[in-house]
């Protein structure tokens, strides 16, 4: 199994993620996840970015 | 077994791109209306493998979302995808078997026409399934209305108000999820999930939701 480091690739039949392609089967990709977790927005990030959103809708 | 939460709505469908508008609509439509959305997209632990992550979500979800649209073969291996279907026998294995709390469980289910799930899934004969004809604002008015029947609360929006928000959000996305420093088109689905709650809750401060 020829390793391809750090790319999005398709695991079972509806997930994708990015990650290190380890081993491959018959029916599945299997990933090594890489060791960083996506970082997300906090909910406060999001009530900002709606009241941003907004306030400039209202300039308009 | 762990008693369901009534906030909890358990999504099962497809993540492919192409229903992406379809899966946002059905986690808009679960946050508008008060409850919290549970899909497998939420998880993120490798210590635990993807079907015990599974059980988990659907042992403590009282609701559940189950979208069977998607059953031609994946282009890549001609295979079907029996995901959904193994999901909704879990949640319906639970509902039967289960314990007290597992018994409350209620599903919806959908697909793109009303009885074409007779031709693969034969077994769920008498099953109510409701179409939503492959479209997303379908998906958000067939979500409001079971919502609204099997949890009897009554600070759910109207049809109207969901609507408008739904649509409103959808068109705003861009620029909202700029503003928070991301990109609409590859949102990961903790970050969708915290805009639709940060839009919801400046659409109650509004009076625009209950």
């Amino acid at each position: 199994m020829t390793v391809n480091s750090n790319r999005s690739t398709t695991v079972g039949p509806r997930r994708r993620v990015s990650g290190k392609v380890v081993e491959k089967g018959a029916a599945s990709v299997l990933v090594q996840k890489p060791v960083t977790k996506h970082a997300t927005i906090t909910l406060t990030q999001a009530n900002s970015a709606v009241r941003a959103y907004l306030a400039g809708m209202k300039t308009k | 077994m762990a008693a369901s939460s009534p906030r909890d709505v358990f999504i099962n469908c497809p993540f492919d791109d192409d229903f992406a508008p379809g899966f946002r609509a059905l986690v808009f439509a679960v946050l508008a209306c008060g409850f919290r959305a549970r899909c497998a997209r939420e998880m993120d632990d490798a210590s635990e493998t993807r079907i015990d992550k599974l059980y988990g979500i659907i042992e403590q979800s009282r609701f559940g979302i189950h979208d069977l649209s998607r059953t031609e073969l994946d282009a890549e291996n001609s295979l079907p995808r029996f995901n959904m279907p193994l999901e909704l026998g879990l949640f319906l294995g639970a509902k039967r078997f289960g314990d007290d709390a597992q018994r409350k469980k209620r599903a919806l289910v959908l697909d793109v026409e009303p009885r074409r799930y007779a031709k693969f899934i034969s077994d769920l004969a008498g099953m109510d399934v409701t179409p939503h004809g492959g479209d997303a604002r379908r998906m958000v008015e067939c979500t409001r209305t079971w919502l609204v029947t099997v949890s009897k609360r009554k600070r759910i929006p109207s049809p109207v108000q969901l609507m408008g928000s739904h649509d409103r959000f959808q068109t705003g996305l861009p620029a909202i999820a700029h503003a928070a420093g991301l990109e609409a088109t590859t949102l990961a689905y903790p970050d969708y999930e915290r805009l639709v709650l940060g839009w919801v809750k400046a659409e109650r401060l509004a009076g625009r939701l209950p």
